[in-house]
């Protein structure tokens, strides 16, 4: 075992030696700085590895003193991770700036190696006066190394940080002078003992000035305008070093000294400080339109974050190894941030567009390093989250989640506007680039690497195999971009049937909810990836993502704790925003899908913290959640599920995103995903709506809303599918609206209800399915959504035409398909419930449905075939053969709908007791309303279709064939080509009847809510007006305020 | 009249503030490198002051019977000042040397880059 | 607006510091102070207790403040290290007082520094004032020669191996006594106010005295040589 003293003595030796090294030539400065570092490696992570197996923390003395007379140090497990982290940061930083500047310079090499021995210092120390002298290295260091290769915008920002820099070190150093004064001691751990008997008048004036010393070192609002500066102005990969080794020892430093402030009146203030930095710095990021400057805002803010959380560490509410999860997530993703920002070297935003589109490595890097900044899973930075709220909601701090969480979505904001210009233009750019060194890597790989060790906590909440055997065969594929785009379809279908095969006859049944929602998804996904054999992907990386969120999506259901469901959740999220994008023009759909989705789960977030503070741990103890706590849970959670539902209010999103995302996934999207809401309605909302009901009595009743807006939704989608001229966007709108007949069902709160939602759950998928594959073969084979360019393919694509006439019938709801016994129940179940209106409501919608039905044949099967379609051919095989896959069931289900609602009605039944619906026979329902012979009906429908068709044929004139130029101007000018098309504008009249209602009124309130915060941020970021001068005002105004506040006490 | 260590608290305490505010209020680089120095001898003034006593001598032992008689020992230790702080200002004085070298050297790069020493030209960086 | 914002800022920041006056009065000594004269001299054996607390009790501080002094000499050389687009006109030859001056002065000001730091543990000083003596004698010579030549390698090896050998010293604590820096155990203490006693305390205190005139000599030589030299004009 090496002594810990050695991390410190060695670099420091190595420092003071290497301008007489360097007189060997450059190499050999290199070779003993990198070996410097990698001997800190080794020596860190074996301590590391030791404490981390129960050895005891090590107690440094020096002067051969104990302490509080000589200056003692310690490595427990927290030091150890932040040495480590800085000499791994210090390693990959000296390889990547090693190539950075044209003459190099070895001062740069002694000022790096210094820069990390001024920051373990800092982690080390348990002394006060040390502090500062360590505090002073890591600030010279900064602002010596700040000029590195940008010299003029180096120089402007690093002294800007100086002067606010050294200002705060006046404060420190005279906080740190008068504390000894008032203690006789610099000891940390003794002063604090001895500060709680010593608190005199005075003392709180001295922690003030401390305190903003502090603040200003930490970079935390009002004090963080030169930090930002740096980040602007300096070498990004200085920045990474300094995130890596200087930005965690200040914060480690100002965790150590909280132990000063417990009891005195400025634990408030650090609370406020550091939550009021998280939310305005990543405010203001929404504007920036530089990058290292928004990463800047971002760093600022994730300091505020853990600054925040100090105060609930002391206090025994958080953890601190939930700080450090953080800690190291921010310092990994962020570290690897910067040194892409250096790679593309691109500082305006815009200039982003198609970055690193010939690099896929350095993209997924990006990406991934994204998805962890903003606290995803199964990335540290998430569980680190989690575990923070849980101890929030736990300590009761209903607020601060709230507003914590609005601060973690404006990050969604900025971080994904970035990633959508990235995916901007992915084909555009592939200009000949620079060939990049290993060494300008190096980092970047080796961060987002060492990122997924949050994978382990990954599989221990999730606890299921399959998911985590699905989604690391998706990673494998993302990495394996070489296999051939349909050969990973293979791959997918193989693993999503293995899958299958392994859950069968344990979940695979129809015993209970998750059952269901599971064949629901490893069907649709068998059926995409069987149409993916036949069509290209639309990315390299698409298919093994597309894997990622079948396995995420496999946990979710299977998961019983709440933790495992979230976390399925947000990789759901994700990984479909991903596949979302990764159309040509899906970046900005999808920037907004991601950015609702995010919203959608901060909701959820926000609904299961107040189940946790109620002290439930799993998706079945929600039902033991009452009174208030029950009602708050239940509408976060409805609202979340609701949005991302598309509800109607929040439904902007979703037609872009249909209708932009891949041919390929939009089918997996409107018939999985949109239902997965609806689980989450159906297993967690429902589990607590019912004590929600009876606290509130009649007079309010929280469903009746919900059942409100699915009608909303269903009724507002139906109507807006009907003016639409792209075939998807058509489908897309009916989507949400069937989605929205489903929000219904459930909201009813009856067997009979459910019944009908958990039936159309089934439905929806089969036939919306087959309607979008159907379509896709289409607009493959055509070239086009547009209504206005297709027409005719009924010769040309007559299995296609079969599909969607198949999959219109059952989606209009009407006899004799299995759509009929979906709406036939719901009517039933809403009537049973007295929502009378609601009812009638829903009818008149049904009857617009069969207006954009209608379409879907008229247009693009029937009437005229284009002459550059006349050779056009029938879709591709694999696309042919997943559509009937999807039809048989529909057929099935039409003629025996009791195969499939027995089942339902029976696992409804563990929920309300039987339902009001009885069979009779094979194929006869009965309600208290009617009853319901689908045989019969089918017979009747035949028998009068087949007589109507024998009349047209009898009966009556002869059709005459026209041809396609059998067209009469009458003198007119021709307005555009697809104007003439016979089904362009079809449903003009209904339009202009319309008009009030469909004036867009909820996509203004968004774009409102966008442009006032934009608005906001953009007046609010000019609090940083560039000046230094201003800048050390703000720290006095700071000691007055928080002095005029705190002091009064 | 001097019993405490009014004059030397209140001195500090001017040198800071004159420091400080030609640090905020003199926008010419030098002047606020200046003013930093300024600010700095203040504090590093009080911290000497905090150790002082009045009465006392310089902590330094001038007899080796003091080595074996710890009585005489407690009875010298109430006639010298506080060590410490003595201690502390050089570190603090040898820093505050650091770091005005560096500002120094940064005007000298900064006026090579703009031509100018005037604070308010190097604002380009905001928002 | 914004001076008279600042001004009244400061002023008012001053008042509520002037609060702190009560605190700041004469007190007894803190016990790690009580700790540090009752015990100094039998621990370190060193007259200068103030010496004792640098080197020894608080001797990692001051390895920082080395280590603080030689960074900002980087950091200035790092800096620094461009030298366009500034001009300094060459400047007029120093008068013959100077020169003779600073030649005579040189020597007795480099002795004066190393008598400081070489007593630094028995009379006032140490190795920070003593190398800060002899950086001003190399500042003489450099107002006097503005053209003068420092020996950059010499200078260099000192600095390096005086800063080398205060780390070793540390190690050497470290093997000897298992502390970093310890005073017991390396070199007897030796007898009270003599030059060879105290220890470890003088041959750590030449060190940084070596090194810190080095350094403030290098110091002023990069500065001196921050800008390129324009053409004459008178």
């Amino acid at each position: 075992m090496v002594s810990p003293m050695l991390l410190i003595a060695v670099p420091l030796a190595v420092a003071f030696l290497l301008p007489v090294i360097d007189h060997l030539g450059r190499t050999a400065t290199r070779v003993v700085h990198l070996a410097t570092l990698a001997f800190g490696i080794v020596v860190a992570g074996d301590w590391l590895y030791r404490l981390a197996g129960g050895a005891a923390t090590a107690e440094i003395l020096t002067g051969g003193w104990p302490p509080p007379f000589g200056i003692n140090l310690r490595l427990g497990t927290a030091e150890a991770v932040l040495v480590l982290l800085a000499y791994l940061t210090a390693f990959v930083a000296a390889l990547y700036l090693a190539d950075r500047e044209e003459e190099s310079n070895v001062r740069g090499t002694v000022i790096q190696t210094v820069l990390v021995v001024g920051a373990i210092g800092l982690i080390m120390t348990r002394d006060l006066f040390n502090t500062f002298v360590f505090l002073e290295i890591s600030g010279i260091g900064t602002y010596a190394l700040v000029v590195f290769g940008r010299e003029k915008s180096g120089l402007e920002a690093g002294f800007k940080y100086m002067v606010l820099g050294s200002v705060a070190s006046i404060f420190v150093l005279l906080g740190v002078a008068f504390l000894y004064k008032l203690t006789g001691t610099l000891n940390l751990d003794d002063m604090a003992g001895k500060l709680s008997q010593a608190m005199v008048a005075g003392s709180g004036l001295i922690l003030l000035l401390l305190l903003v010393g502090m603040i200003a070192e930490l970079k935390l609002f009002p004090l963080n305008g030169p930090a930002i500066d740096l980040y602007d102005g300096a070498e990004p990969g200085v920045m990474a070093l300094l995130v890596g080794t200087t930005v965690n020892a200040v914060f480690y430093t100002f965790a150590k000294m909280t132990a000063l402030y417990e009891g005195s009146q400025w634990v408030e203030a650090i609370t406020v400080v550091g939550m009021l930095t998280f939310v305005i710095a990543n405010l203001f990021a929404i504007r920036q339109k530089k990058v290292r400057r928004m990463l800047g805002y971002s760093s600022s803010a994730q300091l505020g974050l853990l600054v925040f959380l100090l105060p609930f560490v002391r206090s025994g509410e958080i953890l601190a190894s939930t700080v450090g999860l953080l800690v190291v997530n921010h310092t990994l993703a962020k570290a690897a941030l910067l040194w892409l920002a250096g790679i593309e070297g691109n500082e305006e935003l815009d200039g982003w567009r198609g970055a690193f589109a010939t690099r896929p490595l350095l993209r997924v890097g990006l990406v991934v390093a994204v998805l962890a900044m903003v606290g995803l899973p199964p990335f540290p930075g998430f569980w680190g989250k989690w575990h923070a709220l849980v101890g929030l909601a736990r300590g009761g701090h209903p607020w601060w989640i709230t507003i914590l969480l609005l601060g973690s979505l404006l990050e969604f904001v900025y971080y994904f506007g970035w990633l959508r210009r990235v995916f901007d233009g992915i084909q555009e750019r592939a200009e000949a680039l620079r060939p990049l060194k290993w060494t300008e890597v190096a980092g970047v790989v080796g961060f987002t690497v060492l990122l997924f060790f949050g994978v382990r906590m990954l599989g221990e909440a999730w606890g299921s195999v399959a998911a985590l055997a699905l989604a690391a065969v998706g990673v494998v594929l993302v990495l394996a971009s070489v296999i051939p785009g349909r050969m990973q379809a293979a791959v997918v279908l193989l693993a999503v049937a293995a899958t299958a095969w392994r859950l069968w006859g344990t979940q695979l049944v129809l015993s209970d909810f998750r059952g269901l929602i599971l064949t629901v998804v490893l069907f649709g996904a068998m059926v995409v990836s069987l149409a993916g054999l036949g069509l290209p992907a639309p990315r390299k990386s698409y298919w093994g993502v597309f894997l990622i969120l079948v396995g995420s999506i496999v946990a979710m259901i299977e998961t019983t704790s709440l933790l495992g469901f979230f976390a399925g959740w947000e990789i759901m999220t994700w990984s479909s925003y991903l596949l979302v994008s990764s159309s040509q023009k899906g970046s900005r759909p999808a920037f907004l899908y991601m950015v609702f989705s995010g919203g959608a789960g901060f909701l959820v977030l926000g609904g299961l913290m107040v189940a946790l503070g109620g002290g439930v741990q799993t998706l079945a103890g929600l039902t033991t959640l009452t009174g208030a706590a029950a009602l708050s849970a239940w509408a976060l959670l409805a609202a979340g599920f609701a949005v991302k539902a598309a509800a109607w209010g929040a439904h902007i999103w979703a037609p872009d995103a249909y209708a932009e995302s891949p041919d390929l996934f939009t089918p997996f999207l409107s018939g999985v995903i949109s239902k997965l809401p609806i689980f989450g309605l159906g297993v967690v909302a429902a589990a607590i709506a019912a004590p929600a009901i009876s606290y509130l009595g009649r007079a309010f009743d929280p469903t009746h809303i919900l059942a409100w807006v699915g009608g909303l939704t269903a009724f507002g989608m139906t109507l807006l599918a009907v003016f639409q001229e792209d075939a998807k966007r058509l489908l897309a709108y009916s989507s949400v609206g069937q989605v929205g007949y489903i929000i219904l069902g459930l909201a009813v709160m009856s067997p009979l209800g459910w019944t009908a939602a958990l039936y159309h759950v089934v439905n929806h998928l089969l036939f919306k399915g087959l309607l979008f594959l159907a379509v896709a073969g289409v607009i493959y084979r055509v070239g086009s959504r547009q209504f206005s360019s297709m027409g005719g393919l009924i010769k040309r694509m007559p299995f296609s035409f079969v599909s969607v006439l198949i999959g219109i019938i059952a989606l209009a709801g009407v006899p004799p398909l299995s759509g009929f016994a979906g709406k036939w129940l719901l009517y039933e179940a809403l009537m049973e419930r007295g929502w009378l209106l609601l009812t009638a409501f829903m009818m008149f919608s049904s009857v617009i449905a069969f207006l954009y039905c209608f379409r879907l044949i008229h247009s693009i099967f029937l009437g005229q075939l284009k002459t550059v379609h006349r050779d056009v051919r029938e879709a591709p095989w694999p696309l042919i053969t997943a559509q009937y896959l999807l039809v048989i069931p529909i057929l099935v289900l039409s003629v025996r709908p009791r195969w499939l609602l027995d089942p339902l009605q029976r696992l409804v039944a563990d929920r309300f007791g039987s339902s009001t619906l009885q069979a009779v026979g094979d194929n006869t329902l009965v309600s208290s309303f009617g009853y319901f012979n689908a045989i019969a009906i089918l017979v009747l429908v035949i028998v009068l279709f087949v007589g109507l068709l024998i009349f047209l044929l009898t009966a009556g004139p002869r059709a005459k064939k026209v041809g396609p130029l059998d067209i009469v101007y009458a003198g007119e000018v021709p307005p555009p080509p697809e104007e003439l098309h016979y089904a362009w504008a079809f449903f003009r009249p209904y339009q202009r009847a319309f008009q009030p209602v469909l004036r867009g009124a909820v996509s203004a309130f968004w774009r409102d809510v966008a442009d006032v915060s934009e608005a906001i941020a953009d007046a609010g970021r000019r609090f940083y007006t560039g000046n230094a001068q201003t800048y050390v005002l703000y720290a006095f105004l700071l000691v007055l305020a928080l002095a005029g506040i705190g002091l009064a006490r | 009249m001097m019993a405490g260590n009014e004059l030397y608290v209140a001195t500090a305490l001017g040198l800071i503030f004159i420091g400080l505010a030609t640090v905020t209020i003199k926008r010419n680089l030098i002047k606020m490198v200046i003013g930093f120095s300024v600010a700095d001898t203040g504090v590093n003034l009080l911290i000497v002051a905090l150790g002082w006593f009045p009465n006392r001598t310089a902590p330094i032992i001038d007899d080796p019977s003091l080595l074996s008689d710890r009585a005489t020992l407690a009875v010298r230790s109430a006639a010298i000042v506080d060590p410490v702080p003595q201690a502390l200002v050089l570190t603090a004085i040898v820093i505050g040397v650091g770091v005005t070298a560096l500002m120094l050297a940064y005007v000298i790069r900064l006026y090579a880059t703009e031509g100018s020493l005037d604070v308010s030209r190097f604002g380009r960086m905001k928002w | 607006m914004k001076q008279i914002v600042s001004f009244l800022a400061l002023a008012t920041l001053a008042v509520l510091l002037w609060n702190l006056a009560p605190i700041a009065m004469p007190s007894d000594l803190g016990p790690v102070a009580s700790h540090y004269v009752s015990h100094g001299l039998q621990e370190n054996r060193g007259s200068n207790l103030v010496t004792s607390v640098v080197v020894n009790y608080r001797g990692f501080d001051t390895l920082g403040e080395v280590t603080v002094l030689f960074l900002s000499v980087s950091g200035v050389g790092f800096v620094l290290r461009r030298r366009s687009g500034l001009k300094v006109h060459r400047q007029r030859p120093a008068s013959e007082i100077i020169t003779t001056g600073a030649r005579m002065l040189f020597a007795p000001t480099v002795l004066f520094g190393a008598y400081i730091f070489v007593h630094g543990h028995l009379t006032p000083g140490g190795g920070f004032q003593g190398g800060a003596v002899v950086a001003s004698a190399v500042l003489l010579l450099i107002l006097a020669d503005r053209d003068l030549v420092l020996p950059h390698a010499a200078l260099g090896w000192l600095e390096s191996l005086s800063g080398f050998g205060f780390v070793l010293a540390g190690v050497v604590g470290l093997v000897v006594s298992g502390s970093f820096l310890a005073n017991h155990g390396i070199i007897p203490l030796g007898t009270w106010n003599r030059l060879l006693s105290a220890g470890i305390i003088p041959v750590i205190y030449v060190l940084i005295g070596l090194k810190v005139g080095s350094e403030l000599a290098a110091l002023l030589d990069v500065m001196v040589h921050a800008a390129d030299e324009g053409e004459a004009h008178s």
